[in-house]
């Protein structure tokens, strides 16, 4: 099904393209924001890889997996713009994105704590570790994708992730205990 | 099964991506150790706070028209291809004329062709650093 469509876009078909890209468009976004670290920019990010995408989807190899394309032009692109831009802005405030319809004003507020909390613990740990984590938890890439993304041996993915997680629970609890 | 062998395995339990043989020895190796047990539920947790986590999304907007900018965006080219190209028509057809009529002194002539002289070597010198800028760009081959 999607191989039909890599080659449909490939062609020039912009449903097929459009097709594409509303399957993977939030899973880019969210592995964008953790890049970029606010919304204007992880919004951007996103336009400019599906540009790029469309643009030269005639050079992707359709054996190739296109989430793995469009995830290294999405990574590059991150980079590139927060190397520029030093517009880090770590633990955004979140407070937009938790739905109205909490009840309990005590709830919502715990609940926004824990959010911020955890926001803040991904955006402090080093970026080779935030990454793979977010592949996994936010973006569900297997093993082997992740492998493919990074170029790594599977083994250094399962290593790199157990780190990643340990590395976390470390700094929420320092986090929790600093609050 | 030692602690550091399970430790690999109970994250990609965690996962859904242990090898089914190496179920049953992560499993007997949890039973007798309860560090590696205690691990996995803190794993697990953490897994499921992480689920949870609510980052800022863009409005509905946002995706509903997603598609429509990046196809305006990318066929953009086709208007700057004949914006630019009919100026550059028109100026080489301005500057003809101009050198070619006999009305302009030869001393104008001469100043406006080494303005024009002076802007095309400035043209080319920035396209050559940006020549240069790309050939050491470690990005440029992310499209391919």
């Amino acid at each position: 099904m999607e191989q039909e469509l890599i080659i449909k876009a490939k062609s020039g078909n912009q449903k097929a393209f459009e097709k594409l890209t509303k399957k993977y468009l939030p899973k880019i976004y969210r592995a964008a924001y953790f890049f970029v670290h606010n919304l204007e920019d992880a919004s951007d990010m996103c336009q400019e890889t599906f540009l790029r995408a469309y643009k030269h989807i005639h050079r992707f190899d359709e054996r190739r997996s296109f989430y793995t394309w469009i995830y290294t032009i999405m990574k590059n692109l991150s980079i590139n713009h927060s190397k520029r831009s030093k517009k880090h802005q770590a633990g955004e405030a979140v407070e937009n994105c938790l739905p109205d319809t909490l009840y309990n004003p005590e709830v919502q507020a715990m609940d926004r704590e824990n959010n911020d909390l955890l926001l803040r613990g991904i955006e402090n740990l080093p970026p080779m570790f935030r990454e793979i984590l977010v592949m996994k938890t936010y973006n569900d890439m297997s093993y082997q994708e992740m492998a493919d993304a990074l170029d790594i041996p599977i083994g250094t993915v399962m290593s790199r992730l157990y780190t990643a997680r340990t590395k976390l629970k470390e700094l929420i609890a320092s986090l929790e205990g600093g609050k | 099964m030692t602690c550091d062998e399970a430790k690999l395995n109970i994250n990609a339990m965690i996962d859904n991506e242990i090898p089914e043989e190496a179920v049953q020895p992560t499993l007997s190796h949890m039973e007798s150790c309860y560090r590696c047990r205690q691990d996995y539920i803190e794993l697990l947790r953490l897994q499921k706070r992480m689920k949870g986590l609510k980052i800022p999304e863009p409005p509905k907007e946002w995706y509903e028209n997603f598609h429509r900018n990046i196809f305006r965006r990318a066929s953009g080219w086709i208007g700057r291809l004949f914006f630019i190209g009919s100026y550059i028509l028109l100026l080489s057809f301005a500057f003809f004329r101009f050198f070619t009529s006999d009305e302009p002194s030869v001393f104008l002539k001469l100043i406006i062709g080494g303005i024009i002289f002076g802007f095309l070597v400035l043209l080319g010198v920035t396209f050559a650093d940006r020549f240069q800028e790309s050939k050491s760009d470690k990005y440029k081959g992310v499209m391919k």
